[in-house]
């Protein structure tokens, strides 16, 4: 059974339960003012419930009561014990209808209308006319009732979950004895591991744990409300908007039965409805307007809600004329917020995002220009500031859809913890939209009278470091600092710079005390599993306190060298640890990394052995298969690398990643399987690496051919580049020829072939026989000339080793 | 008029708070510091799974701070209590007893000095020395009064 149904005949029934004293009470004196009163209130509550629940049995008996009721309390007559009684007979067959419904049972349409009718009947005669009437009417309401109350009293076995009301202090109460049950595990879970750790107090330990864990999951449960709350006013509101503009709309409403934090119910709903009332005043066309277009006349507006992951996902879909995005670039220049240069860069969806921006909303032109953009600003504020996020899809002249996403509960927000000053801060996770290091070729930080911008990707951003903010001295640090890019209040990013991001955890906020909200760069305070309370920035306020200029430039991208050259010949290179969906501890080249992303498991397909991932608007090869089952209970998003190499993208998923470390570039040993290129040692212990080349040749949807044994022996001139150790020597011992170092003073005889990948090695290669292959950096030939092969073009390089082959078997 | 009252220290003044307003007197095991507030604002504790916003009272009302606030092995002693739903603990420099006056509090004579004089309610007198009578309320929502001189 539908819950609000459920809960409007517990409430019924518990008004009825109530009411009972009164009833009595005002059997004995018909007279009673404040009697009526409550009674009255009684019909009038079940008449606005069903209104909306679509009940009109109940509807139409709490009308007529509640009508008569108005009269007797507004004329100066007192009630009579007839027309009493007949409300009384009313008020029963309520109760009677209410025990039908919560069994699920229909209750044969009997003759209502002959109650309401000996009700109006009883009133009419109470006011003028005679006593007898009065009690013919009295009986007609007595006749009718008595099938009703002594047929069938069917077995009260009610087949919906029974329901108690609690106050919300006590749910509140609850789930604070439940946080101090965890933080208490927690120290005893430290306390059990610094310890010898006998086996039967952990398993008595994992148990308790587990206990815990149930009950906080289900005490957060008691927090939970149905999204059917958020959608209760709606129908109503667009049925008045739809009169007053003239519009006839279909509303289609789906998803009520998921369920949200009460309080987030609470932030959603005026958003929501700011929404809608945009949809319907400048979305949905005129019929006529409509007929013109060639659509349906009535207009069709869709609501829906579902969960995805730890959000709820909300989404309002019209079928009007969507948002003209000439219009919204037009008003944005007109209005001069951006320049036309600006915009004329800008993609599709980053003009759409343009109709969030703060100003452009303020004029009211702009509506008409538009077509929408009335107060989205604050719309996007709202729901950021819960810790949501906002999109559109707009498809010009067909429609467009609103999706706000939302966090489960206000209270518990997935939240990643910085490090700056030597202090550690929370930051909402949806605030941010990327993490990069300082180190990262990819960013450019430029220092200008104090002030800083960082250049990433071609877009330079304002750049603060959060210690500054917060008057902390910058500490020396041995490895790169980090560069938070975070959305402010008004959408526009801006990089934030911390010592270093140190975790993401689940985090339960809950507000700070005046004195420290009063800074303005604060969101409230956290107690994460350590125990140690830290502070939840507020990505917004910071902006704000800090007087960022919030500007966001594309700059022309300069052209940058390759990657991999610029390190020179170290002994190691960055590596980031991770752990793969398959559970094995592996180690990746941090350059080949770009960033990491999560991805909904919904945007990610496969077909054929072959699987992909929606990323942004792009398909993006997956290195490997992701599947529901993959993931761990509960989560919807997979934590996927994201490859680049210049020309490639891919998508490595992974189950989390663990760290950066220092790798030495020469393997432990060699174990060439599927990705791996064999071990190194990491502290001591073994850990696989991924083989770069073999990982970007799946980039471009090569497999490894299977090869034939050669006894071609190929020499590799320059032992000492690292890019020749990691990826071009165990490509040839993988294509199966073996191969020697130039450098290792070996002579170099006829059947060789000599692989050279720089320029100063021409000196060692000059006066061998030997055929010789160049390797190039670049993917571009220098020139007509240049006979070299790019280094990546793996068929090419085989190929021309091949052909060194084939000719030599020849002569 | 039997009132019990809190007997403890603040920058080296004996002063008394009603208990009505206290919730109960804590050790403080952590203080994390929180940045860009005013100086008063000593940082924050965890108390089981509730989070203490602590105010150095020192700080606040002398200018000077708490001399166990920033080493963490001092022995740092707080009050704890609820205000707008806000959980707080007033560091103090220790506390005395907590015990019942016979006679109502005393209006403030005598020169006081100036940093006490927005703060100072009466004089209470426990075993013939005089405290301060405060209110945790005048400590938590005031931020620090300008000192004239």
């Amino acid at each position: 059974m539908d819950e609000l149904l459920t809960e409007f005949v517990a409430e019924t029934q518990e008004s009825l339960e109530a009411l009972t004293t009164v009833v009595v009470a005002l059997e004995a004196d018909p007279s009673d003012g404040a009697l009526l009163d409550e009674l009255f209130r009684f019909f009038h509550t079940v008449k606005g419930s069903c209104s909306f629940l679509n009940l009109p049995r109940f509807e139409k008996l709490s009308h007529a009561a509640e009508d008569v009721l108005s009269d007797i309390r507004a004329g100066d007559n007192a009630a009579d014990a007839a027309t009493i009684s007949a409300v009384l007979a009313v008020m029963d067959r309520i109760a009677e209808l209410c025990s039908a419904v919560e069994m699920g049972e229909s209750l044969p349409d009997r003759d209502d209308e002959q109650l309401i009718q000996a009700l109006r009947r009883s009133h009419e005669i109470a006011r003028g006319g005679s006593r007898e009437e009065a009690e013919a009417g009295i009986a007609v309401a007595e006749e009718v009732d008595v099938p009703g109350l002594h047929a069938d009293p069917a077995p009260r076995m009610a087949t919906t979950a029974r329901t108690v009301r609690l106050p919300l202090t006590l749910i509140d109460q609850l789930m604070n004895g439940v946080s101090d049950m965890v933080l208490a595990r927690n120290e005893l879970a430290r306390k059990l591991r610094a310890g010898d750790g006998d086996p039967e107090t952990q398993a008595a330990f994992d148990r308790l744990s587990a206990c815990i864990a149930d009950m906080r999951d289900t005490i957060s449960k008691t927090r939970m409300q149905r999204v059917d709350r958020l959608f209760m006013a709606i129908p109503r509101m667009v049925r008045d908007l739809g009169r007053d503009l003239g519009k006839v709309i279909d509303l289609v409403i789906e998803g009520g039965e998921v369920e949200m934090d009460r309080e987030m119910v609470e932030m959603v709903v005026d958003p929501l409805t700011h929404l809608v009332r945009n949809s319907i005043d400048h979305g949905i066309e005129t019929p006529e307007q409509r007929r013109a277009e060639g659509k349906a006349e009535a207009g069709s507006l869709r609501l829906s809600a579902y969960q995805s992951g730890s959000q709820i996902v909300i989404e309002v879909a019209d079928d009007g004329r969507g948002i003209d995005l000439d219009a919204v670039v037009a008003k944005v220049v007109s209005t001069g917020l951006m320049s036309a240069k600006d915009v004329a860069g800008l993609s599709d969806q980053a003009k759409l995002d343009l109709i969030f921006t703060p100003g452009l909303s303020t004029a009211g032109a702009v509506t008409a220009v538009s077509g929408r953009g009335v107060g989205m600003d604050i719309v996007r504020a709202n729901i950021e500031r819960i810790g949501g996020v906002i999109s559109l899809a707009n498809d010009p002249g067909q429609g467009l859809t609103i999706s706000m996403r939302v966090p489960l509960t206000l209270t518990i927000i997935p939240g990643l913890i910085l490090n700056a000053g030597g202090l550690h801060f929370a930051i909402p996770r949806p605030a941010v939209i990327e993490i990069l290091h300082d180190n990262n070729p990819a960013v450019a930080i430029m220092r200008l009278g104090g002030g800083l911008t960082a250049t990433i990707r071609g877009i330079r951003y304002s750049m603060i470091d959060l210690e500054s903010v917060i008057g902390l001295p910058v500490l020396e640090q041995g490895g790169p600092r980090t560069l938070v890019l975070v959305r402010s209040a008004s959408g526009v990013p801006y990089i934030l710079g911390v010592a270093q991001v140190d975790n993401h955890e689940e985090l339960v906020v809950r507000p700070a005390a005046p004195m420290v909200m009063a800074a303005g760069i604060y969101a409230g305070m956290t107690l994460p599993d350590n125990g140690q309370p830290m502070l939840l920035l507020d990505a917004g306020g910071i902006a704000q306190v800090a007087q960022l200029p919030l500007i966001v430039e594309h700059v022309e991208p300069e052209v940058s060298a390759d990657d991999t050259e610029e390190e020179g010949p170290d002994t190691h290179y960055e590596g980031l640890r991770f752990v793969e969906l398959t559970g094995e501890e592996r180690i990746i080249r941090l350059s080949l990394v770009d960033r990491v992303e999560d991805i909904p498991i919904e945007r990610c397909s496969g077909s054929g052995g072959c699987c992909r991932a929606l990323v942004g608007d792009k398909l993006v090869r997956s290195v490997r298969e992701i599947g529901p089952d993959m993931l761990s209970p509960g989560t919807r998003h997979v934590t996927c690398l994201r490859i680049r190499d210049g020309q490639h993208e891919l998508c490595y998923p992974v189950r989390s990643v663990l760290d950066i470390d220092r790798v030495p570039v020469e393997l432990a040993m060699v174990a060439r399987q599927d990705l791996v290129a064999g071990l190194v040692l990491i502290d001591g212990r073994e850990v696989e690496v991924i083989d770069s080349l073999a990982l970007l040749a799946r980039a471009s949807g090569e497999r490894p051919p299977e090869e034939d044994d050669r006894p071609v022996r190929c020499i590799i001139m320059d032992g000492e580049d690292p890019w020749n150790r990691e990826i071009l020597a165990p490509l040839l011992v993988e294509a199966g020829y073996p191969i020697q170092w130039g450098k290792e003073g070996h002579a170099i005889g006829p059947d060789d072939i000599v692989l050279l990948t720089g320029q100063d090695e021409e000196d060692d290669a000059a006066g061998t026989e030997a055929p010789v292959i160049r390797l190039r950096a670049l993917s571009v030939p220098a020139g007509p000339d240049d006979a070299s092969i790019y280094r990546y073009d793996r068929e090419a390089l085989l190929g021309a080793i091949a052909m060194v082959r084939e000719e030599r078997q020849r002569a | 008029m039997k009132d019990l009252y809190l007997f403890a220290r603040i920058a080296g003044t004996a002063v008394a708070l009603c208990v009505d307003e206290i919730e109960a007197v804590v050790r403080l095991k952590g203080l994390s510091r929180v940045p860009g507030v005013p100086d008063h604002v000593a940082g924050l504790s965890a108390l089981r799974s509730r989070v203490l916003t602590v105010i150095d009272a020192s700080a606040l009302v002398t200018g000077r701070r708490h001399a166990g606030r920033d080493c963490p092995e001092a022995e740092r002693y707080a009050v704890m209590c609820d205000r707008s739903g806000h959980s707080y603990g007033i560091l103090v420099d220790g506390v005395d007893d907590i015990g019942t006056v016979a006679a109502a509090a005393m209006p403030v004579c005598g020169r006081i000095g100036a940093e006490w004089a927005p703060y100072a309610r009466g004089v209470i007198e426990r075993e013939g020395s005089p405290h301060f009578l405060l209110s945790a309320a005048d400590l938590l929502d005031q931020g620090p009064v300008p000192q004239m001189t």
